[in-house]
């Protein structure tokens, strides 16, 4: 796979939040605006980019068992740095973030990243899968952002769409109406992205997520005992 | 010797990536002065923002530390030109988190305006009043001995809320103005 492809598949093919559904959770709390979507989004890519450098590097001196609470520990050192650095540089953006921004850590998308692809391949191929599925995360958000508060409160960015002329649908910018952009965004992505594959047999080599378990996964017990 | 290694080795990586993570951690902590930030309380450009609307004669807002044994008591300002102080409440809207709101008042006790700082009400229900200008400038005239501002309908919990705010304040005033204006 090119360098160039192995930013891009981040951003629709396999778009963390929209195909591979990982780290729902940030997605449906922060995007009630934009510009929340967007700050979770860059903090999020910069750990994400930050922890996926340090893991592909440490990869070999990292022993086999306890490579999971290592990855933990660098990931929440990095999350703890933006933490810091948003709570003294932007402080609005940080108290809008806020526990949602220490859940950086736990989100699935950065162990995921780290466990199936830093882990395993170069520095800089590492760099390059990081910074693309960063922007695939803050795309989807910003995206998703801008739809709830279009309609959830009538504004873009802070700045004002309807003149006071139309009242906004307050629902997309509660829980419920998160769930519903949500869904929609998945449906309009999939249908997108895989159309063709839709009509083939659905089957291990048309799996979003196949690069990243490179066609393993449901294998992964079996090779394990083989090498034993 | 190779096994026990072998058994210490992960303990030992893992204990190496802790402490370089901690150290480098400790190091951007006092780097860019986090510790100051947290105990620093409001800007001068967020306190000239909140008195345009609680104190609008004040020129500048200055903290006065004061000991107020009141979960309710956040803060004390009191305005430089002599124009009166400002008491910041939390109070409790429909989110049982609370708002803060700034409460600002003469040296006579008359309440010349309110400000809501914070607050995690419904939006697009409760949230309207917290930023209705109209509404929250029925609170500027007021006194303790004749309050009297209504309730608004469809986001009552929030109003009441910001008017239990301001007898709270009314009370606080009461204890306070000897310390911080005297």
């Amino acid at each position: 796979m090119s360098s160039l492809k192995e930013f891009t598949k981040g951003i629709i093919k396999e778009n963390p939040t929209l195909v591979m559904l990982l780290g729902t959770c940030p997605t449906l709390a922060m995007t009630t605006q934009a510009i929340n979507g967007l700050g979770m989004g860059i903090a999020t890519t910069f750990v994400l980019l930050g922890s996926c450098v340090v893991i592909s590097l440490l990869k070999r001196l990292i022993p086999d068992q306890v490579r999971l609470p290592a990855y933990i520990v660098i990931i929440a050192g990095f999350v703890t740095l933006v933490s810091f650095l948003l709570q003294v540089y932007v402080p609005d953006l940080y108290s809008t973030l806020g526990v949602f921004l220490s859940l950086i850590t736990v989100n699935c998308i950065i162990l995921g990243r780290a466990e199936a692809f830093a882990s395993k391949n170069s520095v800089g191929r590492s760099a390059l899968d990081a910074l693309g599925m960063g922007v695939g995360f803050t795309l989807a958000l910003v995206l998703m952002g801008s739809i709830r508060e279009i309609l959830g409160f009538g504004t873009w960015f802070g700045v004002d769409l309807t003149f006071g002329v139309l009242e906004p649908i307050g629902l997309f910018s509660m829980p419920a109406g998160g769930f519903m952009v949500f869904g929609f965004l998945v449906a309009v992505v999939n249908r997108l992205s895989h159309y063709q594959i839709s009509k083939k047999k659905m089957g291990c080599e048309n799996c979003p997520g196949r690069a990243g378990c490179g066609g393993h996964c449901g294998t992964v017990s079996k090779t394990e005992g083989e090498g034993k | 010797m190779r096994k026990s290694w072998d058994l210490i080795r992960p303990t030992f990586v893992l204990v190496i990536i802790c402490l370089v993570i901690s150290a480098a951690l400790a190091l951007t902590y006092n780097l860019a002065g986090v510790a100051d930030l947290a105990n620093a309380g409001y800007s001068a450009e967020q306190l000239a923002e909140f008195s345009a609307s609680a104190l609008p004669e004040a020129d500048e807002l200055q903290k006065v530390d004061v000991s107020v044994e009141d979960e309710d008591f956040h803060s004390v300002y009191k305005a430089a030109n002599g124009a009166g102080m400002a008491i910041v409440v939390v109070t409790k809207g429909y989110n049982s988190d609370g708002m803060t709101v700034m409460y600002g008042f003469n040296p006579d006790g008359v309440m010349q305006g309110i400000y809501v700082i914070a607050q995690e009400e419904t939006p697009g229900i409760g949230d309207k009043v917290t930023t209705d200008t109209e509404y929250l400038s029925r609170f500027a005239g007021q006194s303790a001995d004749s309050f009297q501002v209504d309730t608004v309908a469809g986001a009552t919990k929030t109003s009441t809320g910001l008017i239990n705010g301001a007898k709270r304040a009314f009370e606080l005033f009461e204890q306070l103005k000897g310390e911080v204006l005297g």
